[in-house]
C-alpha cells in the first residue's frame, strides 16, 4: 500500500517536472524567473506570484502574458470560497491565517483589477476596461445595503475615462464628479482629451508580522520610495502629473477587517484584549485622513496603529493565531495621471521624477512610447522603478 | 484500570493535537481529479456572481424564441438582412466578459432556428471578401462557382444592447449581491427605429468564506 502511494507520488512529481520544463522552454527569458516562482509556489500562494509576475510582464512589454496572468488572478479573486477546508481550519483554535489561499487585501485586489483594466485600455477595449475598474472599486467598497462607497480615487477616475472614450459623457461626468469629491483640486479630463498618461512612483507598502508570535501585523511605507512627483518634460516646459493614489495609505487604512469581528465575537473570554484592539483600530482609521503622498508630514506616525489594532484582535483569537504576512511586493507607492489632446506627431513622452522637495532625480528620467489604439486614443504608462520578482 | 488507560490515551491524543506545530500548515497531498464534462445549463462547483454558462445559454434561448415570434424580423416575405455582432453591445457592468461568447451563441442559435426567415450578414469577416477579390484580380485564383465578385450586403437591422449591473457588498457579512441585466435590441439602421427589444436578468448573491471577509 505504501509502495503504491510512493510510486504514484513519484510519477506525479515526475510529470509535474516535465510539465514545468515544457513550460519553461516557452517562457520569454525576461519572465522566466517570475514564472519559475509561480511553478514552485505552493498552491495557496500561486495567486500572489501571478500578481507579481503580471506586473513584471507588463513592465517588460509582454502584455499578452500580463493579460493571461491577471485573468488568472481575477478568476481566483472572484471565486467564492465556501465550505472548503480552510474554512473548517479557520474555525479551529490552531489556525494560521497564512495557510489560506491568497486573494490579497482589498487594495491588492483593487490593483489587480487596475492592471487588467489598463491592459484592456492598451487594446482599446474600453468597456471591459471600465468593467475591471468598476470591479476594483467593488473590492475597495465598504458598502452598506444598496449603496457602495469606495475611496480608490484612481479607479473612479479611470472608470470616467473609459466612459468618456466610449462616448458616454454623462456617465463620465458622474465618475469625474465623484473623483473630484475624493481628490479636490485635481482637474478632470476635457471632453476632447484622447491621451492618458499613467505613471507609477516608488515602492509599494510592506506588510510585516513583527513579533515572535507572528500575530502582530504592521504596514510600513517603503523608505526607498524617494520619488514623490512625476512630470512630463517637453523641451523646457514641465507638465506635472496629478497624484491620485497612495497605496500605502490604501493599505494602512483598511482597519477593522471582518475577520476581526468574527474573532472578537468567537473569543468572548478575551474581550478585554479584543476591546483594546477595536479602539486602536478606530484611532488608526480616524487619524489618517490625509495621505502621506500628498503631505509627507502627515500619516507616517499613525500608520502602523490600525495594523496593530488588527493584530491585537488576532491575539485575542488564539495564542497560536498567526496573521497573514503575505503581500504583493512589486506594487508602486503612488499613481499619477495626466490627460491631454494628443498632437498627431507626438508619439513618445519623457517623464521626470522628483522627490518631496521637488529635486529631480535624473537617473530615473525615461522616455515612454504612446500606445495608440484602433480608435485613435492613446495610453502611456510608466513605472519609476523596474518591476522585480 | 481500563478507565485509567482510556483517560491516559485521550490525554496523549489531545496533547499531540495541541502541540503539533504543523497541524495547520501540513502539505496538502489530496489527489486531483480528471476532467469531466459538465452540463452547460447547470451551475458548477466553482461559482461566483458573474456571468456563467447557464446564463449565456438562457440568454440565447430566450432571445431566439422571442425574435422568431416578431413579424418584422421573422415574418417578412423578403427575409431581412441582419447583423448580429458585438460591436454595439456594450459591457457596462462590473464584470469583464468576452462579449463574443454571448453574441456568437445568440447568432448561431438564431441562424439555425430562423431557417431562412432572416439573412445573416458576416460583416466581421469583411476583409475576407476583399482579400479574395484581390487574389482573383491578381490572377492567383479563378472566379469560383458563385459568380462574379459582388458588393457586400447592406444590412437592414443590427443588434445593439448592453449588459449592466448593480452591485452591493456587505463588508461585515462578506456577502456580495449582483443584479445584472442584458438588454438586446434590433435597430433599423436606416431609420434608427428599434423594431425589437428584450432583456434577460438575474440576481445572484454569495458569501465568501469567513477567512476572506
Amino acid at each position: 500500500m505504501h509502495k503504491l502511494r510512493v510510486a504514484t507520488g513519484c510519477a506525479a512529481f515526475a510529470a509535474s517536472l516535465l510539465l514545468a520544463a515544457a513550460h519553461a522552454e516557452d517562457d520569454p527569458p525576461e519572465l522566466a524567473a517570475a514564472y519559475e516562482q509561480i511553478r514552485k509556489a505552493p498552491e495557496k500562494d500561486r495567486t500572489l506570484y501571478q500578481m507579481q509576475a503580471g506586473v513584471i510582464a507588463l513592465d517588460r512589454g509582454y502584455r499578452i502574458e500580463a493579460a493571461r496572468l491577471f485573468d488568472a488572478v481575477l478568476v481566483n479573486i472572484s471565486a467564492i470560497y465556501a465550505n472548503n477546508d480552510q474554512a473548517a481550519r479557520a474555525r479551529s483554535l490552531w489556525y494560521e491565517e497564512g495557510t489560506k489561499d491568497f486573494k490579497g487585501e482589498p487594495y491588492e485586489r483593487a490593483m489587480a483589477h487596475y492592471y487588467r483594466g489598463l491592459l484592456d485600455l492598451f487594446d482599446g477595449v474600453y468597456d471591459n476596461a471600465r468593467a475591471s475598474f468598476r470591479g476594483g472599486l467593488l473590492q475597495d467598497a465598504f458598502a452598506e445595503e444598496a449603496q457602495n462607497r469606495a475611496d480608490f480615487a484612481s479607479l473612479v477616475f479611470l472608470e470616467g475615462w473609459c466612459s468618456q472614450l466610449m462616448g458616454m459623457p454623462s456617465a463620465a461626468e458622474e465618475s469625474y464628479a465623484e473623483f473630484r469629491s475624493l481628490r479636490p483640486g485635481v482637474a478632470t479630463p476635457a471632453p476632447d482629451h484622447n491621451l492618458l498618461v499613467l505613471v507609477e512612483t516608488g515602492y509599494g507598502p510592506r506588510k510585516r508580522a513583527d513579533n515572535v508570535a507572528g500575530n502582530s501585523l504592521r504596514y510600513f511605507p517603503n523608505p526607498r520610495s524617494l520619488e514623490k512627483h512625476a512630470a512630463i518634460a517637453f523641451g523646457n516646459a514641465r507638465f506635472p502629473l496629478a497624484p491620485v493614489e497612495d497605496l500605502y495609505w490604501q493599505a494602512s487604512t483598511r482597519g477593522g477587517r471582518p475577520i476581526d469581528r468574527i474573532i472578537d465575537g468567537k473569543m468572548e473570554f478575551k474581550a478585554v484584549t479584543g476591546n483594546v484592539g477595536s479602539a486602536l483600530t478606530t484611532i488608526g482609521s480616524v487619524a489618517q485622513e490625509y495621505s502621506p503622498l500628498f503631505d509627507a508630514n502627515i500619516g507616517g506616525a499613525v500608520a502602523a496603529v490600525s495594523a496593530v489594532g488588527t493584530a491585537a484582535q488576532l491575539a485575542s483569537f488564539s495564542t497560536k493565531a498567526r496573521a497573514d504576512a503575505r503581500y504583493w511586493n512589486n506594487l508602486p507607492e503612488g499613481l499619477h495621471v495626466f490627460t491631454v489632446r494628443r498632437p498627431p506627431t507626438l508619439n513618445t513622452l519623457t517623464i521626470e521624477f522628483s522627490n518631496a522637495d521637488g529635486q529631480v532625480d535624473a537617473s530615473l528620467t525615461r522616455t515612454v512610447p504612446i500606445q495608440i489604439d484602433s480608435h485613435g486614443n492613446g495610453v502611456a504608462w510608466l513605472r519609476s522603478r523596474p518591476a522585480q520578482p | 484500570m481500563n478507565k485509567f488507560l482510556l483517560l491516559s490515551s485521550s490525554a496523549l491524543l489531545l496533547s499531540a493535537c495541541a502541540t503539533d506545530p504543523n497541524a495547520a500548515t501540513r502539505v496538502n497531498n489530496s489527489a486531483g481529479r480528471a476532467s469531466v464534462y459538465e452540463d452547460v445549463r447547470s451551475s458548477s462547483a466553482i461559482q461566483g456572481i458573474g456571468v456563467e454558462s447557464q446564463d449565456i445559454v438562457g440568454i440565447a434561448d430566450k432571445m431566439v424564441r422571442d425574435m422568431l415570434s416578431n413579424p418584422i424580423l421573422a415574418g417578412r416575405a423578403t427575409p431581412p438582412r441582419v447583423l448580429i455582432d458585438s460591436e454595439y453591445f456594450k459591457n457596462m457592468s462590473s464584470s469583464r466578459v468576452d462579449k463574443d461568447l454571448i453574441i456568437n451563441k445568440l447568432r448561431v442559435q438564431l441562424s439555425r432556428a430562423a431557417n431562412g426567415r432572416m439573412i445573416f450578414v458576416g460583416r466581421q469577416y469583411a476583409g475576407v471578401a476583399e482579400a479574395e477579390a484581390d487574389l482573383q484580380h491578381a490572377g492567383v485564383v479563378d472566379g469560383g462557382t458563385t459568380g462574379a465578385p459582388a458588393p457586400t450586403l447592406r444590412v437592414d437591422y443590427r443588434l445593439v444592447g448592453s449588459m449592466n449591473s448593480q452591485d452591493t457588498v456587505g463588508s461585515r457579512s462578506g456577502e456580495t449581491l449582483r443584479y445584472q441585466t442584458f438588454t438586446f435590441e434590433m435597430l433599423d439602421v436606416r431609420t434608427l427605429e428599434l423594431v425589437w427589444s428584450n432583456e434577460y436578468e438575474y440576481k445572484k448573491s454569495a458569501q465568501d468564506d469567513l477567512i476572506y471577509r
